[in-house]
């Protein structure tokens, strides 16, 4: 099965995944976008590709050299070789972007929907990344994993993953904050939130998203349990006795995108 | 449940005689905030407070009896900070709804307690959230409460200043309102005497 690709890696000629554009929207300059017969995408990222766009990793140093690793076909990993001085905290990758322990090796984290395959070492505290590639697996014909797919040139993703790396989350609480950080990305992917809400990670792993002008407000909480929590602040009101808990899969009601759109006029 | 109960008596570890007594509705208190505390621009947010909140052990100042001096030896400890003030009652007015077993409840959110622990100067409170924060619920709702909790919370505190821009009450006027807490003190014990008495003698 092959597909054509225009300059900006989105597909051209090929029927059966119409949408994956999206995802070659997702992965921006990445090098290669993969499909093979099994319907499983793999796409092919530089370290510093991949920094345009995922701001936590902020510290890699420029990719100076690039090899195939013929142990997992067609997995196609970019090997970072530059002197590191990466001190990466461990606590500061979000899933699914996990690196694997093990230098040399090819592993993947399987979240489902996507595979993260890493090749790097591990010490006690530190994690030094090499490369690792982000696979895109079992799409349907139906297109559902374009319908969760994340762009994530947005700007609030941005905002959010950042805040993600820089947040002080207690140990016990990452995976919290992971998860809530991942259920935050798709509600603003799919309700297409806008505005420039404060984004906040408490030590507790919530993440919270507020937008306020004056005394009105809206904020969506999150505390990675599939649920999001929504409070609106208006006069005579808190943000603590006037919410409401909707599954992120569902739409966000009404009621928000009003409030929203009036704090943002 | 009952409420903030610890707002009615003082929390001086010295006992009722010292300190200023319980902190009152009209009163101002006082946060400090260091180079390290969040902030939104000149306002506090969801943030700025810590974990202490759990225990009720975030530290504020009554900022009718702390002097500038007072602040800065024994709260800024030297730093450079900037404060923000809020007025007690519109802390003790937040509620928050607290949905346990399909039921809601509509409770106090935060409390302010006369805390004094050794160490700290008579001026100093605490707050943190009610006692009906919590019971029944799920360590995720918990959580997201919590979190609406502390964006309501700083909304009730009033914009970052630099505290040389504060209007710092003399010693002169501290002493004399520690002289009326004395006397406060006094007439309550006196008051209730009294009324002992006269239960006793009727």
């Amino acid at each position: 099965m092959s597909y054509a690709y225009d300059d900006d890696n989105r597909i051209t000629a090929g029927a059966g995944y119409p949408r994956i554009a999206d995802w070659s929207r997702f992965f921006g300059s990445c090098s290669a976008l993969e499909l093979p017969s099994d319907g499983a995408a793999t796409v092919t990222c530089r370290v510093a590709d991949l920094r345009s766009f995922v701001n936590p990793y902020g510290t890699f140093g420029p990719v100076t050299d690039s090899s195939i690793y013929g142990a997992c076909p067609p997995l196609r990993l970019i090997v970072d070789d530059s002197p590191y001085g990466l001190a990466l905290n461990a606590a500061n990758f979000y899933e699914p972007f996990q690196p694997h322990p093990t230098l040399g090796a090819n592993t993947a984290a399987t979240t489902g929907r996507v595979t993260i395959t890493s090749i790097g070492e591990i010490t006690s505290n530190t994690v030094n990344l090499n490369a690792f590639e982000v696979a895109i697996a079992h799409i349907d014909a139906a297109g559902l994993m374009a319908r969760h797919a994340i762009d994530v040139s947005r700007p609030l993703f941005k905002v959010i993953a950042t805040e993600r790396a820089i947040a002080k989350i207690d140990m016990e609480n990452v995976q919290l904050a992971d998860a809530a950080m991942r259920d935050a990305l798709f509600v603003v992917q799919r309700a297409n939130l806008r505005g420039d809400p404060k984004v906040m990670f408490s030590s507790d792993g919530i993440l919270t998203l507020q937008w306020q002008r004056g005394e009105r407000g809206v904020a969506l909480i999150f505390a990675g349990d599939g649920m999001v929590s929504l409070a609106f602040r208006q006069p005579g009101k808190f943000y603590a006795e006037n919410g409401i808990d909707v599954a992120i899969a569902e739409e966000l009601p009404e009621r928000f995108n009003t409030t929203l759109a009036v704090i943002l006029a | 449940m009952t409420e903030c109960v610890d707002e009615q008596r003082t929390r001086h570890h010295r006992g009722q005689w010292c300190g200023f007594g319980p902190v009152r509705d009209r009163e101002y208190i006082l946060y400090a905030v260091f180079d390290d505390t969040e902030r939104n621009g000149a306002f506090l947010t969801q943030k700025s407070f810590t974990t202490n909140l759990i225990q009720t052990s975030e530290s504020v100042g009554r900022v009718a009896y702390l002097t500038r001096r007072i602040f800065e030896t024994s709260i800024a400890n030297g730093s450079s900070t900037e404060i923000t003030t809020a007025l007690v009652s519109a802390i003790r007015d937040l509620r928050a709804d607290v949905r346990a077993n399909a039921a809601i409840k509509n409770v106090r959110a935060v409390c302010v307690i006369d805390q004094v622990d050794p160490g700290d100067c008579d001026a100093h409170a605490t707050m943190g959230y009610s006692e009906a924060i919590g019971p029944g619920l799920s360590q995720a709702n918990l959580g997201k409460l919590r979190a609406r909790i502390r964006l309501d919370l700083a909304n009730t505190f009033s914009e970052i200043i630099p505290s040389d821009r504060h209007l710092w009450p003399r010693g002169w006027q501290i002493l004399m309102k520690r002289a009326a807490s004395v006397a406060r003190v006094a007439f309550n014990l006196i008051s209730r005497l009294l009324c002992s008495y006269t239960a006793t003698w009727r």
